[in-house]
């Protein structure tokens, strides 16, 4: 009997609260006291984030979170170890950064889904450049993956530019600021490992060329190879 | 006798009668009463201006953070744009009274951009009751819309967005890209929600403040009727769809945004004399 009261009053206090939320608002009302909180739409942003603030922050997210099955392939597939090193530091470099962005977008009291994460935005890997690096292995492997966080990090640098200039929230400018010289510190890192790929490569290059070529002296061949085997012992 | 005369003078009548209604379908018009088609309409052409990766509304101040967008109408549309730049700033549309930006995700033939041929803004009255057609209200200065689905991961219920093609109408629409007979251009059609909740000129996710009809009415939470915007955007393009890719996606990711800069009193002028009177208007707002 009681449950059944009990039932009754909660439907009561419900109907009562849809019909309250129900009734027309008059738009005078809202410009008359603008301190009145406006029923907004989800996720409407804190007011000292700026649009370019919140869309700054989400996009930075989805950019990071797309990163990480990227970083993800490198062990089994690479035979480098600085290129390991790299992507084990990226993974956590990223996961840090996440965590920062996402506080960030709780504080301006943007929730739900984000809305660039599960769509291929400019630097992020798509669903078949991942497929088609999940196929490769050794060089091959190290070469498409520098190109591919290459492409992300240039993208999170040039949004990180873009809200240092045009964004409101300091917070929100400061951690571009950071993520910024962040992300070009590793773009110099990945571009010394880029380089010394390409030398490895054209060292392989030359040593196909020797072995081709009789006018070499055998103290030449020898140098030659210890010079690629010291190259790929520092990669 | 009598009978024979009657039916002379049934013949004679005949021919009089048809030559007079040859007559009236001979001669023109009046020229000065201009023929009212009950079409409520007005329109803008706005060809292609430039591209960019930028988008003022979903990504502003965040210059190379969107996918590739073509521009139409405004000149000077980038990443910083607002609305007095648009004002200030010159325009390709017919009429160079709308100063408003347009845009929709770059299309891709085998990884080559292709910009429309033929690019027009229609606005209508049509979506609602015609009661509530002659209670429409100017489009707001300064309002933004983002219309279609640029996220959307295939066709399904939600795709607003059409394709067909232009002088080929038996191919049919379709929420994805169609393969069109060779000489036909592909062309995308989309509509713009028309009933504005009467307070914010954009929201977070740049499509809340405004709704589309239900019943053909607009419903309580958006209570503003507006002109309906129609994109329509024919590319000189045809043939197997497999080749086709827009910056955002397969066909059904089609978007279109829109950033209101016509002066308000030429706005006012076209839904009082085109929309509310139900009077189908050209790029000048005057009958057409």
């Amino acid at each position: 009997m009681i449950r059944v009261f009990v039932f009754l009053l909660m439907s009561a206090l419900l109907l009562g609260c849809s019909a309250a939320a129900g009734e027309p608002r008059s738009p005078a009302a809202h410009t008359t006291t603008p301190s009145t909180p406006r029923p907004r739409t989800p996720a409407a942003p804190q007011p000292r984030f700026t649009t370019t603030d919140v869309a700054w922050l989400q996009l930075a997210e989805a950019l990071h979170t797309r990163a990480l099955p990227l970083l993800a392939l490198v062990p089994g597939r690479s035979d480098s170890r600085a290129l390991a090193e790299l992507a084990g530091r990226l993974g956590k470099e990223h996961e840090t950064g996440r965590g920062r962005l996402r506080a960030l977008l709780a504080q301006a009291r943007v929730t739900g889904e984000n809305p660039h994460a599960a769509h291929d935005m400019p630097g992020m890997p798509t669903a078949d450049d991942l497929r088609a690096l999940a196929g490769t292995r050794g060089e091959d492997f190290d070469r498409r993956f520098v190109t591919l966080v290459r492409a992300h990090l240039d993208q999170l640098v040039l949004v990180a530019r873009g809200e240092q200039t045009s964004g409101g929230a300091p917070e929100a400018r400061e951690l571009a600021a950071a993520m910024e010289r962040g992300h070009a510190a590793d773009l110099a890192e990945l571009a010394k490992l880029g380089a010394a790929m390409d030398y490895t490569g054209g060292l392989d290059r030359a040593r196909a060329v020797r072995e081709s070529d009789r006018g070499w002296s055998e103290r030449e061949k020898g140098l030659l190879d210890q010079a690629v085997t010291l190259i790929r012992g520092l990669r | 006798m009598i009978a024979k005369g009657a039916a002379m003078l049934t013949r004679r009548l005949l021919a009089l009668s048809s030559l007079l209604l040859g007559l009236l379908a001979i001669v023109p018009a009046p020229a000065q009463a201009v023929p009212i088609v009950r079409v409520a309409e007005f329109l803008a052409d706005c060809p292609f201006s430039h591209r960019l990766p930028d988008d003022p509304i979903v990504f502003p101040g965040l210059a190379g953070a969107s996918h590739m967008h073509s521009f139409f109408g405004s000149r000077v549309t980038n990443a910083h744009t607002q609305l007095n730049d648009l004002l200030n700033g010159a325009t390709n549309c017919n009429p160079a009274v709308d100063k408003s930006s347009y845009w929709v995700p770059t299309l891709y033939r085998d990884g080559a951009a292709v910009e429309p041929a033929i690019v027009t803004f229609y606005y209508l009255g049509e979506g609602v009751r015609s009661d509530i057609t002659a209670q429409i209200q100017p489009l707001p200065l300064g309002l933004r819309i983002v219309a279609g689905n640029a996220k959307a991961t295939g066709p399904d219920g939600t795709t607003i967005s059409r394709w067909s093609c232009l002088h080929a109408g038996h191919v049919g629409a379709s929420k994805d890209f169609v393969n069109c007979p060779s000489g036909t251009m592909l062309e995308s059609y989309l509509d713009f929600p028309q009933c504005w909740n009467g307070r914010d000129l954009d929201s977070a996710d740049h499509k809340s403040h405004m709704a589309y009809p239900v019943n053909q009415a607009c419903p309580a939470t958006h209570p503003v009727p507006v002109p309906k915007l129609r994109q329509v955007i024919r590319y000189p393009v045809s043939g197997d769809p497999s080749h086709f890719r827009l910056s955002s996606g397969g066909g059904f990711t089609m978007h279109g945004d829109f950033f209101n800069a016509w002066p308000p009193a030429e706005m006012e002028r076209r839904v009082r004399d085109c929309i509310r009177p139900i009077i189908k208007c050209g790029a000048d707002g005057r009958p057409s």
